[in-house]
């Protein structure tokens, strides 16, 4: 009895409060240590503030002040301040406790325009499984990681495996040493480390396109650098064709691979290459050397709209050059994985040279293919870009020409330009197809690499036919003349032209006696043109040479800026691309980590052993904090599965309306933060007619039973993007009448204490 | 009675009555040219102080901004080619947009509200549109709240004034001009006066009124902050003085002094008040000013229940140290926007005012402590010290006293707007830490485990957790929810200062059990 008595007195004792005090003081001081330095509020609390002895402590408290009140008995009046602050700290403590074990804290996440009722209570765990039967109804289940209890009877769930963070790499086309696509036999994948010296392995061949087409080479790697593969396997048997525009002659054919290193040589000319494959914008250099005096660079895209196309330096008004350089390779796909980072790249390469590029990157992608909304699993898709009309050079350059000759059919020779016009009315008296007779001339034209007509260049044949035809006079009968005068000036200036010299400098070098517009070039001759045409009829009669139709003809459509580069026309409209679909099953690998010292940030997996009659299933699943990602498939799409944060249903349906922040005037520093929503009550007993309501920080919306909506955060301020807001929801069934009053009364007795103070005796 | 009549509600009404009256004088004061008010960034000054203070350099506001040479250039360039006027217009629209064009005109001289706002500066007058009809660059078109006429008039004042600057003319024709144009944008902005510009939920941001503009650009005409350091360090050795010399005489004086430093004291406080329109409270620059406001009151209060001069001294030395950290450490003293959670709740503005007003109680009780133990080791124990010990057991009580309250109605308000009452965080953690050290001394002292000895070493010890608490959370620990008046800073001098303080504790201790043994 004894025993009891000394230790409720010790229990309720002064020196036992004062111990408590300091040695919670000191807990409490490691903690903000430990979070300062950690970052982790809760890694702290796991050692501090939720930690065992701690709430021994507080339960220690809670004695300690409730004996020390009880020693006191019978109360006399002096005790009423003591007594009173002392409730007001039981009340607020019991509080504390009522609201952490029965009440509602846990958070919603809503998208603009969309609603819920589920709130995820932040930092638990569970697995969220859903299950389709035949009919197409879905139930949907909850499974805690720790109970022994399946959701749904026929189905067992076992956790055999757990690491408290890992990362996660998302696997597309390569999977371990086998590469996968969809509906295609699995192929193997070779480290290039093997290969330095040899040739790369072909993994397989397989045919993406109708039958007549050859198969497609199929290569797999894995790499520390990804260029080089990409290079090694680009140059194997890519082919170099150089052809003579004009007649149509091969004038060079042989190996990429080599033309690099010793140029290309045909009778009189001679090409530099250069491969680019650094950057993203894939490309050829050729540096062109040629007899007719044309020195100039020519650039190959290998990617994109214009890939293949030769495009010179000075194509804006020059044109093309009379040497096409075309590519061919037997088509191939291939696969290479970064062994650093596991990313993977695919790169498709046709039979004319054309790259296609995809990366796949480890860290998620930026679209999948989700199956019967992940019932039918997940796919990863490339689509590869692919021509059967525009494959070739020769087939576009063709199909641009049709084009044109299909405008100019169509075109009323009522607004055609005079030039033009001169020219249809030629062929109409020769009984000739104006539309043919043009695109030819143009495009014969357009490779001769210079501004007019070449002097030497054969006649092209429809035109030959009309030229006699021609009537310069129509018009106004000096043209002639002054088409005379720009043929025979640029006879000196072309060929400089074409020997890569800038306009600029050439006009500077003849001291051009009239002012030049500043800046571009192209501009700079066709000002130069307009000016020698507007002089023309001035100038004396210039009759030294023989003059050639063709080359007048083309001074003419100058003076007009008429050339088949400010011709062509964006016929997108007219090009139907066709493609080539590939698909392989998306997969996941965990890579188990050691735990993070900032808890928040950890990402645990599970791994779950899934029983259903005789079969079983392992899944592995990682943590989804938001519960925004994947549902994963087992039993071949019987049951969805996520491993979530525990979701609760609250007796509210909550739908976002609308959204904003708003900010100080002139600053991104926020002023208000706002929404504006839609609350329905579930409960059929009351009002359950929707209610618009705004709440913003410090603006809370409680409902008539307790609960609280807070504005929490707003995503993004964009104005274009759909805001997504994170609300917290929280229900405390014991403010109002333990916590608030508790407060309070602590406060009251706190001064009651100060001023009913009995003077100390010493 | 009398006394508390003498020494405290006399001080306090003759402030309070200077601090009004001299708002009154403010807005009654009769407008000279040179002393109308003038926008400045938020802030408000005269032209004329303003022309003053740059007068050494060519006023730099009456030239172009930098951006406009490259606008002009682009235009000219543009304007050689072949292209439509209407082209022209959206080219230089699209490279250089009109908002962006005022923004860059700078922040000096901000005194043109926008249509959203915002403030421009003058300097924005002399930028240039296109005008597609006349095919030629043209002054800019009122882009600002005032009337289209106001504006023309405003405009040709400011290029008369220019010139007449450029000119070198004589003062006054420039003095006239200047007069002009402040005439015009005072026009221009009396409608707006104290008119809302920006509204949210339950929220709103007023143009600040005239009276306003007139306290913020007296608030930054004199250096009310040093003037009152100057005066309680006059205070101090004037009470010390007539303390040692036994002079009532010099201790009036002492007082008269005292109380002029709290009335400027006061003076910062209200003044920041009066013009941000929100208690002083919302960042570590203001609380710092406000913390030894409180512990002078509290000092003056004490002073009349306990007649111990000792606590106003104590007052005094508190304010002078910690309005002169606030001159050393250069910490943001601007008259700041408010954090978005801040600015609204008048519970969290109470809660706040409280926690921080207990800093100053506890402050002045350390320093009581430090005075007890001087005290202690100058007569050798513990005669003649029974007031200092009972004002400082008054400070502790007072202040803990308004610490648990002001915390708890934190943690009620962080309910009602966050939806959780306690959390553990630093700030939350601290303010408990502090509580359970003055606690642990109260329990003690109640049940005479400890003296008036004991009293004062737990007030220091007090000080360095309420230290850390206002400084150590805030420049130390660096993390959580109460973020915000973090920053950087001062730490080697924050940790000497403790270990000093601790260094001291032990010291006493050791002397203490001494001069027991010795007697």
């Amino acid at each position: 009895m004894n025993v009891i008595k000394n230790l409720f007195h010790f229990l309720g004792s002064v020196h036992f409060a004062i111990s408590l005090i300091g040695v919670t003081a000191l807990f409490v001081l490691a903690g903000t240590i430990i979070e300062s330095k950690t970052g982790s509020h809760l890694f702290a609390a796991y050692y501090t503030y939720q930690h065992p002895a701690f709430l021994l402590l507080l339960g220690l408290f809670f004695i300690n002040i409730l004996f020390a009140a009880l020693r006191r008995w019978p109360f006399k009046f002096h005790h009423i301040p003591f007594l009173i602050t002392h409730l007001g700290l039981l009340m607020i403590l019991s509080g504390v406790f009522i609201k952490s074990s029965f009440g509602i804290q846990g958070t919603m996440s809503i998208l603009e325009g969309s609603g819920s009722h589920e709130i995820l209570i932040p930092n638990t765990y569970s697995i969220k499984i859903f299950k389709k039967n035949t009919l197409g109804t879905v139930l949907s289940s909850e499974y805690s990681l720790h109970s022994r209890s399946s959701p749904f009877p026929e189905l067992q769930i076992e956790t055999v495996g757990y690491a408290p963070h890992s990362s996660e790499i998302t696997e597309t086309w390569i999977k371990g040493d086998r590469g996968v696509i969809a509906g295609l036999k699995p192929f193997k994948v070779f480290s290039e480390k093997n290969f330095l010296d040899i040739s790369l392995p072909i993994s397989a061949r397989v045919s993406l396109l109708p039958s007549p087409a050859e198969p497609w080479n199929l290569y797999a790697f894995y790499t520390a650098d990804v260029l080089k593969v990409l290079q090694r396997v680009y140059l194997e048997g890519l082919v170099i064709k150089i052809t003579d525009s004009i007649t149509n002659q091969l004038l060079y054919q042989g190996l990429v691979q080599e033309a690099l290193i010793t140029p290309p040589q045909w009778k009189e000319g001679k090409v530099f290459l250069q491969l680019n494959l650094e950057e993203e914008y894939f490309h050829i250099i050729a540096q062109i050397e040629d007899p007719k005096n044309i020195q100039t660079e020519l650039k190959i895209p290998l990617t994109g709209p214009e890939a293949l196309d030769n495009i010179p330096e000075r194509i804006q008004y020059l044109g093309r050059i009379p040497i096409a350089i075309d590519l061919e390779r037997p088509a191939a796909l291939l696969f290479v994985q970064n062994e650093v980072f596991n990313d993977t790249s695919l790169f498709a390469f046709d039979p004319y040279g054309r790259i296609h590029k995809e990366s796949f990157p480890a860290k998620g992608l930026s679209s999948l293919i989700a199956y019967d909304n992940g019932w039918g699993g997940y796919y990863a898709h490339s689509t590869i870009p692919f021509s059967a009309t525009r494959a070739k050079r020769q087939q576009k350059e063709d199909a641009d020409l049709a084009t044109l000759t299909y405008t100019l059919e169509k075109a009323p020779p009522e607004k055609l330009s005079p030039p033009l016009r001169m020219l249809y009315n030629a062929c109409q008296k020769a009984h000739c197809d104006f539309a043919q007779c043009c695109a030819e001339y143009l495009s014969l034209w357009d490779k001769s690499y210079s501004w007019l007509y070449p002097i030497e260049y054969p006649t092209p044949p429809l035109f030959a036919q009309v030229s006699k035809e021609l009537d310069w006079s129509e018009e106004s009968p000096t043209i002639k003349k002054c088409c005379a005068w720009l043929s025979r000036f640029f006879l000196e200036i072309d060929p400089l032209l074409r020997q890569g010299f800038s306009p600029r400098k050439i006009l500077e070098q003849f001291q051009w006696p009239a002012p030049l517009p500043q800046g571009d070039e192209n501009f700079l001759l066709t000002t130069l043109t307009q000016q020698i045409f507007s002089v023309g009829d001035m100038l004396p009669d210039n009759q030294a040479r023989e003059v050639v139709e063709a080359r007048l003809f083309s001074a003419y459509l100058r003076a007009y800026g008429i050339h088949l580069q400010n011709m062509r026309s964006s016929n997108e409209a007219l090009q139907t691309e066709d493609s080539i679909q590939l698909e392989c099953p998306l997969t996941l690998r965990h890579l188990p980590k050691p735990p993070l010292q900032k808890v928040e940030e950890c990402v645990p997996v599970v791994k779950l052993k899934l029983t259903k009659e005789d079969k079983t299933e392992e899944l592995i699943l990682s943590y989804d904090r938001s519960a925004m990602g994947l549902y994963w498939p087992a039993f071949e799409g019987e049951y969805l599965l996520r491993f979530q944060p525990r979701s609760k249903k609250i007796p509210y349906h909550i739908r976002l309306r609308n959204a904003r922040r708003i900010d100080y005037p002139h600053s991104t520093q926020p002023f208000s933060y706002e929404s504006d929503f839609l609350i329905k009550n579930f409960n059929p007993k009351e009002n359950s007619k929707e209610e618009e309501k705004t709440i913003s920080m410090n603006n809370v919306h409680e409902t008539w039973d307790g609960f609280r909506f807070y504005l929490a955060g707003l995503s993004t301020n964009e104005e274009t993007a759909a805001k997504r807001v994170q609300l917290v929801v929280n229900h405390d069934p014991a403010k109002y009448w333990l916590t608030y009053p508790g407060g309070a009364i602590l406060s009251l007795g706190i001064a009651l204490l100060f001023f009913c103070r009995k003077p100390r005796s010493h | 009675m009398n006394r508390f009549v003498k020494h405290f509600l006399f001080p306090i009404v003759i402030i309070s009555l200077g601090l009004a009256s001299l708002l009154v004088f403010l807005d009654f004061k009769q407008e000279k040219p040179d002393d109308i008010p003038v926008a400045f960034q938020g802030r408000f000054r005269s032209m004329k102080a303003y022309l003053q203070t740059n007068s050494d350099k060519e006023p730099s506001f009456f030239l172009s901004p930098p951006s406009e040479e490259a606008f002009q250039k682009f235009f000219h360039e543009i304007e050689m080619k072949q292209i439509s006027s209407k082209e022209i217009f959206h080219l230089l629209e699209n490279q250089y947009p009109l908002h962006m064009r005022l923004k860059n005109a700078g922040e000096e001289l901000a005194v043109l509200p926008g249509k959203r706002g915002e403030w421009f500066s003058i300097r924005a007058l002399t930028l240039s549109v296109y005008n597609p009809t006349t095919h030629q660059l043209t002054p800019v078109e009122n882009f600002t709240l005032f009337s289209d006429e106001l504006f023309s008039k405003l405009q040709k004042s400011f290029f008369e004034l220019k010139a007449a600057i450029q000119k070198n003319e004589t003062n006054t024709k420039h003095l006239q001009e200047q007069f002009f144009l402040e005439k015009i944008l005072l026009e221009g902005y009396s409608p707006l006066a104290g008119t809302t510009y920006k509204e949210a939920f339950g929220k709103a941001l007023n143009y600040p009124s005239f009276l306003q503009l007139k306290a913020e650009s007296f608030y930054y005409s004199y250096p009310f902050i040093p003037i009152s350091i100057v005066l309680y360090t006059a205070s101090i050795i004037l009470m010390l003085l007539g303390l040692y010399l036994q002079k009532t005489r010099l201790l009036n004086v002492a007082l008269v002094a005292q109380w002029s430093a709290f009335f400027f004291h006061s003076l910062v406080l209200t003044m920041r008040c009066f013009i941000l329109g929100r208690p002083p409270v919302s960042n570590m620059f203001e609380t710092v000013i406000y913390v030894p406001w409180v512990a002078v009151l509290a000092g003056m209060l004490l002073n009349v229940f306990y007649r111990i001069p000792w606590v106003l001294v104590a007052s005094s030395t508190v304010s002078v140290v910690l309005l002169s950290i606030l001159e050393v450490a250069q910490i943001n003293s601007s008259l700041d926007n408010v954090q978005a959670v801040l600015n609204s709740q008048f519970w969290l503005i109470i809660h706040v005012l409280m926690v921080v007003g207990s800093y100053g109680f506890f402050v002045l009780s350390g320093l009581l402590g430090h005075f007890y133990l001087l005290g202690y080791v100058y007569n050798k124990g513990e005669q003649k010290l029974e007031n200092v010990g009972r004002a400082m057991l008054q400070c502790i009580y007072i202040g803990t006293a308004l610490l648990i309250s002001g915390t708890i109605l934190g943690g009620v308000w962080a309910a009602e707007s966050w939806g959780r009452f306690w959390d553990w965080d630093p700030k939350e953690a601290w303010a408990f830490i502090s509580s359970c050290v003055y606690l642990m001394g109260i329990h003690a002292y109640t049940f005479q485990h400890i003296g008036n000895f004991g009293l004062a070493i737990i007030s220091i010890a007090g000080l360095q957790a309420i230290s850390f608490t206002w400084y150590g959370v805030n420049y130390i620990l660096g993390t959580g929810l109460h973020s915000y008046g973090f920053g950087s800073g001062g730490e080697i001098f924050y940790f000497s200062f403790v270990i000093a303080e601790v260094l001291l504790l032990a010291a006493m201790l050791f002397y203490r059990r001494r001069i027991r043994q010795f007697q």
